[in-house]
């Protein structure tokens, strides 16, 4: 039914994401601006201005730095999140159209651990080695969550190709009936991309933490790449919880880029409307609530999939 | 050439600015901060994040070095900025500004300096293998291994807070053990505190002089403080946009509004900090001060009761705004006050991890410009 699109199509997909996270940039800022009573219009140019920054910053290095791995590491966070996206399905088609490409999908966010992890330790700092610490416990905590979610929207549509949950809705849209997994998706896609209340990898309170020592183009991939990550998280969650390109009137794309731009909407402004909480608390709530929470659902989804 | 002439301009408009603030720079930081928030352009968390390095007052001694060897570490272009006075803040940025546009350095790697950057001076032999000889890699000292609060033993970094660290008491350097990222065990010195005039505390310290100054003005000035101490914890704590709010109304009050002015600010750092359920739970039990130190120090309770208490601190005092008695009385010693909250750091922060240590000093937030000032006078 579904079949995977055209070599070509590969080279569209960074285009697409780059532009969906440049939206949720100028979004961000708008925000911050608004916040502080400033003009909204000088907000929009944030993104090129940071861009443009970065590109023309020098890279630091400090003593007895690994230059490998702490420049290895931006890079991993920028083409973990587009790895990420091949799978996506528009209009039907998939650039990966894997048979495990929901497992591809997780695969590609776990790389992002990685990435930060060796970002703060790649710096010889012990802000930056702290910083990938807290990142390390806070992404345990909520890949857990992130991965029981997947889970139960594979086993509402009995297969793990992403094209074929998206087809599973034809009916009903997986968040009605798996709303906890959708909640739980979508917070721990926050946690993953280390924004808003889990921003604690790349606190103040460790002068910038992972990113205390990282300047010019390998911050620029670290920052961009958060936020194509952000981007990516919120086309696959339209996918596998609110139906895909389903929709009337519009065509299939259109209905899922506007899918997508909701979630983004709604990751980024989650970011700007919680303050960074302690880690220690955000792992009380993953172990004791998000996670037993999600098994619930999953194991409540098992039993009406083999019921019906 | 042409293009990252472009790319140039295009970044000057919104250059990040570090902070470097040296004891007796508190009026001028106020300026800049005040001045970088009305411009939009963003506090930098480290070298590595900053364009501007913007020194406040006059560091000496030990602290100019350290100065030093942080511009060292700002990737360029860059351009530093020394401002003694709050008068210079808007010219100096402006020229900043114009010199990152225009200025066009060979982009080559940034060389590492030939010395390490963290702590400062010796005195911690303590930390060689035991021989007399210490193990080194490019001239920095290996971890040493120490007992951790488990029983195991650890890697065990020495680490200086400050004295350049974004939203950090100017002058004061925490020399702090630390295995993983738990405090061990921890040191306090302030450097170059030499020509330290306390701004915070000059309404008391002119009274006592003899000058006239009323009770108002004293107001004024404590309200102000509390709302900067509590800018500087939220802003530590991850709310940028409450400590915005609580700069705006600090900033206001030292320019002269009157209390109508900052009013809707009160409210907003008011719903922040005691309407918020979330926060309350989320800072419950944080940093909490053991009763005996805390009838000592006069401060107790937890990060978020003390954040409290500034709260109602500043409150209280603009609601005092137009009072126009002179001001008399007992006045406090600020220098003891000062040196108290400074001797009790260590023992807060031991066995603590980093990001709840930083909570807490900025919940004390202790000013190094006091340790100078001549105890007030106390008349009736």
């Amino acid at each position: 039914m579904v079949e995977s699109a055209p070599l070509w199509a590969a080279l569209l997909v960074p285009p697409a994401l780059a532009a969906l996270a440049l939206v949720a940039a100028a979004g961000d800022a708008a925000l911050g601006a608004r916040a502080t009573g400033r003009p909204l219009t000088g907000a929009l140019a944030i993104p090129l201005r940071e861009t443009a920054r970065l590109l023309v910053q020098q890279r630091r290095a400090v003593v007895a730095a690994d230059r490998l791995l702490g420049a290895a590491g931006p890079a991993l966070v920028f083409v973990a999140a587009l790895l990420a996206a091949l799978v996506v399905p528009v209009g039907g088609r998939a650039v990966l159209d894997l048979s495990y490409g929901i497992v591809w999908f997780n695969a590609a966010e776990v790389l992002v651990w990685a990435g930060l992890w060796l970002t703060g330790w790649g710096s010889n700092s012990p802000y930056g080695l702290a910083g990938g610490y807290r990142y390390i416990a806070l992404g345990l905590a909520y890949e857990l969550p992130h991965m029981f979610a997947l889970i139960t929207a594979a086993l509402g549509a009995e297969s793990l190709r992403v094209a074929d949950v998206a087809a599973a809705q034809s009916g009903l849209w997986f968040v009605a009936w798996m709303p906890v997994a959708f909640a739980a998706f979508l917070l721990s896609a926050l946690a993953i991309s280390f924004v808003g209340p889990f921003g604690q990898a790349v606190g103040r309170d460790l002068a910038g933490g992972v990113l205390v020592e990282v300047s010019g183009p390998d911050r620029l991939l670290l920052l961009a790449g958060r936020y194509l990550l952000l981007a990516v998280t919120a086309a696959v969650g339209a996918v596998l919880f609110l139906g895909g390109d389903s929709g009337p009137f519009l065509p299939g794309f259109a209905w899922l880029l506007l899918k997508t731009v909701v979630l983004l909407a709604l990751l980024v402004g989650a970011r700007r409307l919680l303050p960074v909480l302690p880690l220690q608390r955000l792992e009380e709530v993953a172990w004791v609530l998000v996670i037993p929470l999600t098994i619930l659902q999953a194991l409540l989804v098992a039993i009406v999939v083999l019921a019906r | 050439m042409e293009l990252s002439g472009a790319l140039r301009r295009l970044a000057a408009g919104r250059p990040h600015a570090l902070l470097a603030v040296a004891p007796g720079g508190t009026a001028a930081r106020l300026a800049v901060e005040r001045e970088l928030r009305e411009r939009g352009w963003p506090e930098a968390a480290s070298p590595a994040d900053a364009d501007l390095l913007v020194v406040c007052g006059r560091p000496g001694g030990d602290l100019a070095d350290a100065v030093d060897r942080v511009w060292a570490q700002l990737p360029s272009p860059r351009v530093r900025l020394e401002i003694s006075g709050p008068e210079d803040a808007t010219r100096a940025l402006d020229s900043a500004q114009e010199l990152l546009a225009a200025r066009s350095e060979p982009r080559r790697g940034l060389r590492p300096p030939a010395k390490p950057t963290g702590g400062h001076g010796g005195g911690h032999s303590q930390h060689g293998n035991g021989d007399g000889e210490e193990m080194r890699i490019a001239g920095l000292p290996l971890a040493d291994r120490a007992p951790d609060r488990d029983g195991l033993k650890l890697d065990r970094l020495e680490l200086p807070l400050g004295p350049v660290l974004t939203d950090w008491p100017a002058g004061l350097v925490l020399t702090t053990q630390i295995q993983g990222d738990v405090i061990q065990e921890a040191e306090v010195d302030v450097v170059g505190e030499e020509s330290a005039e306390p701004f915070w505390s000059e309404p008391w310290l002119r009274a006592s002089d003899g000058e006239p100054v009323t009770a108002g003005e004293a107001a004024r000035r404590r309200a102000a403080r509390r709302l900067d101490s509590l800018g500087r914890l939220l802003m530590v704590a991850g709310d940028e946009r409450g400590a915005l709010v609580a700069r705006i109304a600090r900033d206001r009050l030292v320019a002269g509004s009157d209390a109508a002015a900052v009013e809707e600010e009160l409210t907003r750092v008011g719903r922040t900090l005691r309407g918020s359920r979330l926060l309350r739970w989320a800072w419950n039990g944080l940093g909490t001060i053991p009763a005996e130190l805390a009838a000592e120090l006069g401060v107790g309770g937890d990060v978020h009761a003390r954040a409290l208490r500034w709260l109602d601190e500043a409150e209280a005092a603009v609601a005092s705004l137009g009072d126009e008695d002179e001001l008399g009385g007992a006045a406090d010693d600020p220098a003891g006050r000062a040196r108290a909250l400074l001797d009790a750091l260590p023992q807060l922060v031991a066995g603590v991890e980093l990001g709840e240590a930083r909570l807490i000093v900025a919940s004390l937030d202790p000013d190094v410009d006091e340790l100078g000032a001549i105890p007030a006078v106390r008349h009736g």
